[in-house]
C-alpha cells in the first residue's frame, strides 16, 4: 500500500506530458505482456489457422489462390513466416494442395505466421489508449479504461493466433482515430485527409469486409464539416456544396480503390503457378495470365480480381447457417453475444488427470461493463432526444457527440451482422465489444466530467480499485486463454453463467 | 489501553470514517459500485467452502468416469479428480451437485465419491446410521461396512444400527453418482438427537481431517 501512495504521489507530481508518456509506455508494456509472451505456444494449430497456414504457404512458393476474405491479413502473416524464415528447413509442400490441413510437421514454429496479428494486438492497445486520451484528456482514466483492451482474455487468445481480427482491429481504431482527430481539432478537413482517412478504412476492409460499415464516416465527416453552414449552402450556394461532395466522395473513393488495387495486386503478383490438386476456380483468361507470366501486369487486374470476387462470393453462399439446437456448432446468435454467448473451445489437451484449454472466454468484468456502457449510453442518446434537452456545459456537449457516434456505430455493426445469414461466431462481436467499451469510458467521463478535470481522490481510487478487479478477473480466467492446465473442479469454478456454454472435456 | 478503551477507539475509529463518507457525492457512489462489484467477483472467484475454515472436517474425493457407473464396485476408469473439504454430509437432491452450506460442485454425472473423516464417540451406546442417497453408497466405520447399496436408486434412506464404545472412529463412505439426479446425506441418531455427519454434539465429535487442504 505504501507504495501505491507513493507511485500515486508521483504520478500527481508529474507534469502532464510525462504522465501521457507514462502511462502510453505502461499500456505498451502491458500489452506486451499479455499478447505477445510465449504467442508461439501452443505449438499447434487452432480455428482457423489451418486455413490460413495453407494461404501463407502459397504466398510463400508463388502459387495462385483465391480466399474467402480479402489478401491483406494474410499477407502480413506470410511476411511474418518469411521475415523469421523458422521453418524453412521443413517440408511443407503438403500446405499448398489443400485450402486446409490438419497437422504441421514436426518442430513446426508459429513465431512467423502469429507475428503480425500479435503486433497489430500491441498497437491496438496504443491506439485504443490514444483515443480514450484524446477524448477524456485525462492519462490517468485513459490508462485505467485501457485495461478493456490489454485484459480482454477472448481476445488475447484470437489475437494470439494467425487471425485476421487483431490486424483488422488495429486499422478501424487508426480510421477512428483519425475521425476523431478532424472532427475534435476545430481545423478545416482538406481533401488530403478525406484521402487519409479512406486510405485506412481501406485497409481495414482489405483484412475483412465487414470493415465496410466504416464507409458510413465521410458521409459523418462531411456533415460534420458543413453542420454550420449547410442550410445556407444549400439554398444560396447549392452547386458549391454538392461540388464539394462529389470531390470528397471521390478522393475518399479514390483512396480505398487505390488501396484496394495495391493489396490485390500484390497478392496476385505473387502468384504465378497453379498448385496441384487445385479445386478453385480458375478461368480460362486468368490461366493464359499465368502462363504468359503475366500475373505482375496491372492491366490484367480486372480478370484476376473478377475470379477472386467469384470465389468470395462462391463461399460465403456455402458457409452453414447456424443451427440453433445443434450443440456442436460453435455459432451464436449476435443478439446474446452481449452476454457472451457462446465460448468456443479453440483446443484441449490431457496431461494426467489434468486438462489444458484454448477456450474463448471474455473477461466478465470486461463484458458487463460493456453491456453497462452501452446501457447507459442508450439511456443518454434517448433521453436527450426524447426532452431535447442540452446542457451549458461545452465540454459535455462535445462527449455527448462522441457518446452518440461510437453508439451509432455499434447499432450499425449490429444491424449489419444480424442481416447476415451464415453461420457467425462470438469473436464477430469483437468490434462492437470494444465500442461499447468505449462507451462505458465515455458514459463515466460525462457522468464525472467534473470531478475528471479536478483530479478527485475518491474517484481516482474507485478506478484503481476497478482496474485490479478487470486485472483479477483477467489473471483468473487466465487458464484458459494461455492453454494452462485445470482439474474439472478447477474448470468448473469458471463457468459463471450458463449462456457461456463451457463445456468441460471428459 | 483497557479493552473498553480500545472498543470506543474503534468504533470512534468507524464513526470518523463514516462521517467522512459524502454518500451522496457520485464519486463516492462510484466507489461504492465499485467495492459491491469487487465483492461479487471474489465470491465468484472463491472455491465453495473457502471462507469457512470450520468446513475441513472431511476429505472428499471425486473421480470423474469415462464410461457410465450402475454399481459401486464397478472397474474404475478415471479420467480426473478433484479433492476438497466439507464440513458436513449434505449434499441435497437435485440435477447437480451442491452442498446445503458451500455451494455447488457442478459435477452431474458418472463419478465416485470418497469421503474421509475421523469421529470421536464420547457417549458409548446403541446408534443408527441413515444415509439418504442417489445413486449407490457404501459405509464403513473403523474399516467394517456398516451398510450399503451398491447398485442405482432414486433419492432412498438406508438405516443401520451400530454399538460404539467410547473412542476415535476413522470412517468412509463410498457413493456413486450414474446419470440423472443425485443427492447425498447421511445421519447419525443416538441419545443426542439425530445429526448430520459432521454436526459434533455431546455424544460424537468430529474430528479436523489430517490432510492438508
Amino acid at each position: 500500500m505504501p507504495f501505491m501512495f507513493t507511485l500515486a504521489a508521483k504520478l500527481r507530481a508529474m507534469d502532464k506530458t510525462n504522465r501521457f508518456s507514462a502511462a502510453l509506455v505502461a499500456v505498451f508494456v502491458l500489452a506486451s505482456a499479455t499478447f505477445m509472451i510465449n504467442y508461439h505456444r501452443p505449438s499447434g494449430m487452432f480455428w482457423d489457422e489451418n486455413y490460413y497456414l495453407t494461404a501463407v504457404q502459397k504466398y510463400t512458393d508463388g502459387y495462385v489462390f483465391f480466399e474467402s476474405h480479402p489478401p491483406l491479413g494474410k499477407l502480413f502473416m506470410a511476411l511474418g513466416e518469411n521475415v523469421f524464415g523458422r521453418n524453412d528447413h521443413l517440408d511443407r509442400s503438403a500446405f499448398t494442395l489443400t485450402e486446409k490441413i490438419d497437422t504441421v510437421p514436426k518442430g513446426y514454429s508459429f513465431i512467423g505466421v502469429r507475428f503480425f496479428p500479435v503486433l497489430f494486438a500491441v498497437l491496438g492497445a496504443v491506439l485504443f489508449f490514444l483515443i480514450l486520451n484524446r477524448l477524456i484528456g485525462k492519462p490517468f482514466f485513459a490508462f485505467i479504461f485501457s485495461g478493456f483492451y490489454v485484459f480482454e482474455n477472448a481476445f488475447i487468445l484470437h489475437s494470439r493466433g494467425a487471425m485476421l481480427d487483431s490486424t483488422q482491429l488495429f486499422f478501424i481504431f487508426a480510421a477512428i482515430a483519425l475521425f476523431i482527430r478532424y472532427t475534435d481539432g476545430g481545423r478545416p478537413i482538406r481533401q488530403r485527409q478525406y484521402f487519409g482517412l479512406g486510405a485506412v478504412i481501406g485497409l481495414a476492409i482489405m483484412v475483412k469486409l465487414n470493415a465496410a460499415f466504416l464507409l458510413l464516416l465521410f458521409p459523418v465527416l462531411f456533415l460534420y464539416e458543413h453542420r454550420a453552414s449547410i442550410k445556407e449552402r444549400w439554398l444560396r450556394q447549392r452547386a458549391a456544396f454538392w461540388l464539394d461532395l462529389l470531390k470528397k466522395t471521390a478522393v475518399s473513393a479514390g483512396a480505398i480503390a487505390l488501396v484496394a488495387f495495391a493489396v490485390f495486386m500484390i497478392h496476385f503478383s505473387l502468384g504465378d503457378r497453379i498448385p496441384g490438386g487445385q479445386t478453385q476456380k480458375i478461368s480460362p483468361e486468368y490461366r493464359s495470365i499465368i502462363a504468359r507470366g503475366e500475373t505482375g501486369n496491372i492491366f490484367n487486374f480486372p480478370i484476376m480480381l473478377r475470379d477472386y470476387v467469384a470465389y468470395m462470393s462462391s463461399y460465403h453462399e456455402n458457409v452453414p447457417k447456424f443451427r440453433k439446437y445443434d450443440e456442436s456448432d460453435n455459432g451464436s446468435r449476435p443478439i446474446t453475444w452481449p452476454f457472451g454467448e457462446k465460448s468456443i473451445r479453440y483446443r484441449w489437451n490431457k496431461t494426467g488427470g489434468h486438462v489444458q484449454y484454448l477456450y474463448l472466454q471474455g473477461n466478465p468484468v470486461i463484458w458487463i461493463s460493456g453491456l453497462i456502457g452501452l446501457a447507459l449510453a442508450f439511456a443518454l442518446v434517448s433521453g436527450r432526444l426524447v426532452f431535447r434537452h442540452r446542457p451549458e456545459d461545452p465540454a459535455r456537449n462535445r462527449l455527448f457527440w462522441y457518446i452518440t457516434f461510437f453508439f451509432g456505430l455499434y447499432a450499425i455493426y449490429m444491424a449489419m451482422i444480424m442481416r447476415i445469414d451464415r453461420v457467425m461466431y462470438l469473436y464477430h462481436y469483437f468490434i462492437p465489444l470494444f465500442f461499447s467499451l468505449f462507451l462505458a469510458a465515455l458514459v463515466f467521463a460525462y457522468i464525472f466530467r467534473e470531478k475528471v478535470e479536478q483530479g478527485d481522490r475518491v474517484l481516482m481510487i474507485a478506478c484503481g480499485i476497478f482496474f485490479v478487479e478487470i486485472l483479477a478477473a483477467f489473471v483468473f480466467f487466465m487458464p484458459l486463454t494461455y492453454y494452462f492446465p485445470l482439474t474439472t473442479r478447477e474448470f468448473l469454478q469458471r463457468t459463471w453463467l450458463d449462456i457461456w456454454e463451457l463445456k468441460y472435456v471428459q | 489501553m483497557s479493552s473498553n478503551k480500545k472498543q470506543s477507539a474503534m468504533v470512534a475509529g468507524v464513526a470518523s470514517i463514516f462521517r467522512a463518507i459524502k454518500w451522496r457525492d457520485p464519486a463516492w457512489v462510484f466507489l461504492g459500485i465499485v467495492l459491491l462489484v469487487g465483492i461479487a467477483v471474489i465470491n465468484q472467484m472463491l472455491p465453495p467452502g473457502f471462507l469457512s475454515s470450520s468446513g475441513k472436517l472431511m476429505h472428499v474425493t471425486i473421480e470423474h468416469q469415462k464410461r457410465d457407473i450402475s454399481h459401486i464396485d464397478q472397474p474404475r476408469d478415471t479420467f480426473a479428480t478433484d479433492e476438497f473439504y466439507i464440513d458436513t454430509i449434505d449434499f441435497p437432491a437435485g440435477n447437480s451437485l451442491r452442498h446445503e452450506k458451500l455451494g455447488n460442485y457442478d459435477f452431474s454425472k458418472n463419478f465416485f465419491t470418497r469421503i474421509e473423516g475421523t469421529m470421536e464417540v464420547e457417549t458409548p451406546g446403541e446408534y443408527r446410521m441413515i444415509v439418504a442417497s442417489d445413486d449407490g453408497f457404501r459405509l464403513e466405520i473403523d474399516g467394517r461396512m456398516i451398510s450399503q447399496h451398491t447398485n442405482d436408486r432414486p433419492m432412498s434412506e438406508t438405516v443401520a444400527g451400530i454399538r460404539l464404545e467410547k473412542g476415535r472412529y476413522p470412517f468412509v463412505l463410498t457413493w456413486f453418482q450414474g446419470f440423472g439426479q443425485l443427492g447425498l446425506r447421511a445421519w447419525y441418531e443416538g441419545a443426542c438427537g439425530r445429526k448430520l455427519f459432521g454436526e459434533s454434539t455431546s455424544c460424537i465429535r468430529f474430528l479436523t481431517s489430517g490432510k492438508k487442504g
